[in-house]
């Protein structure tokens, strides 16, 4: 068995995800953010870092294996599942944060529309948990400069359930940042 | 090699809230009628045993089951103990526990595998909590 130091690996880090509007200043790694940095709220066990992207392979007639190989495209994909279900914390994920309606009644109501829209709202999102990194009891993060929620699972209500969001964050490549850093990086403390 | 153990242990020994209620009635056995240095009968306390578990194979990680056994003068007592430990198991993130034995350790995590059951423990028929917990604890210990 090769040796490894124990904090190579990472086991029961739950990342906390924050939102802001694209542009707004990524703070130190082992800072809270703050300022217009929002926690999107509780969300489920599980939150999936994806790597989407097929390579194309290349062959030639001088050799029995392929020669070449190209990665034409690639994505970068976050899934969560919100359990924390205010108008306020909804909405942000629909992209309608801004359109959830106050009114003092009686009865004292929020109301979020259910439309998302025709384009949608991109975010800067960190993903961040105090001890992810590698190196030691440390934070580290996952910066995506822009990107946009996607997909959102149906909402099941029931007897023996509880009601959950499951979305989609999808990075789109942010030209204000250097070639490498466009669907974001990971940054680890190492002390 | 680290003592799994012996890292929880400590670890709950060093939290200020558990101590509150348990002062250092914290052991792998229980002390209630011990010939030395017994604990007061009943009292607030917390006996922790290996359980088993689910051996990983590939990494040198242990992930072991904890039975923990909650005394308290009263079932209410014990429930504090209990729901304590609760609490600390959502405290998440990794816990370096220095100096032990063989090293300092590092806790990958402590989760509940059951809620708790009231009992009365067997031997002494003090009311108790008992339930089971999964700690994660590296085996080698941090340099």
């Amino acid at each position: 068995m090769a040796a490894i130091d124990p904090f190579d690996v990472l086991i029961g880090l739950p990342l906390t995800i924050y939102v802001a509007p694209v542009g707004e200043a990524v703070p130190d790694v082992d800072n809270t953010p703050a300022g217009n940095w929002v926690d999107v709220g509780i969300t489920d066990g599980d939150q999936t870092s994806e790597f989407q992207g097929d390579l194309t392979f290349w062959s030639d007639n001088t050799e029995q294996g392929d020669t070449v190989a190209t990665r034409p495209y690639e994505a970068k994909i976050f899934t969560f599942t919100l359990v924390s279900m205010t108008l306020e914390n909804m909405g942000r994920i629909m992209d309608s944060a801004s359109d959830v309606v106050t009114d003092a009644g009686p009865p004292a109501t929020k109301k979020l529309p259910l439309q998302r829209g025709a384009v949608p709202n991109p975010y800067a999102m960190l993903l961040k948990a105090s001890s992810l990194s590698p190196y030691a009891a440390s934070p580290a993060m996952y910066v995506i400069p822009k990107g946009v929620f996607d997909g959102i699972d149906a909402i099941n209500y029931g007897q023996d359930q509880r009601a959950e969001f499951a979305v989609e964050f999808r990075a789109l490549a942010d030209k204000a940042q250097p070639a490498a850093d466009r669907l974001g990086w990971l940054i680890a403390e190492t002390t | 090699m680290i003592n799994p153990l012996e890292a929880v242990i400590k670890y709950l020994k060093d939290d200020a809230d558990l101590a509150v209620l348990v002062d250092d009635r914290i052991a792998n056995k229980q002390h209630f009628g011990a010939k030395v240095s017994p604990w007061d009968t009943p009292s607030k306390a917390l006996r922790l045993r290996m359980d088993g578990g689910t051996p990983e194979l590939d990494v040198p990680i242990q992930t072991i089951r904890i039975e923990a056994m909650c005394y308290g003068e009263t079932p209410y007592d014990a429930m504090e103990v209990w729901f304590r430990l609760v609490a600390i198991s959502r405290s998440a993130g990794r816990k370096v526990i220095a100096n032990l034995t063989d090293g300092d350790a590092l806790i990958y995590s402590f989760n509940r595998l059951s809620e708790g059951s009231q009992v009365q423990d067997p031997d002494t028929d003090i009311d108790a909590m008992l339930g089971f917990f999964q700690a994660t604890v590296a085996e080698t210990a941090i340099t």
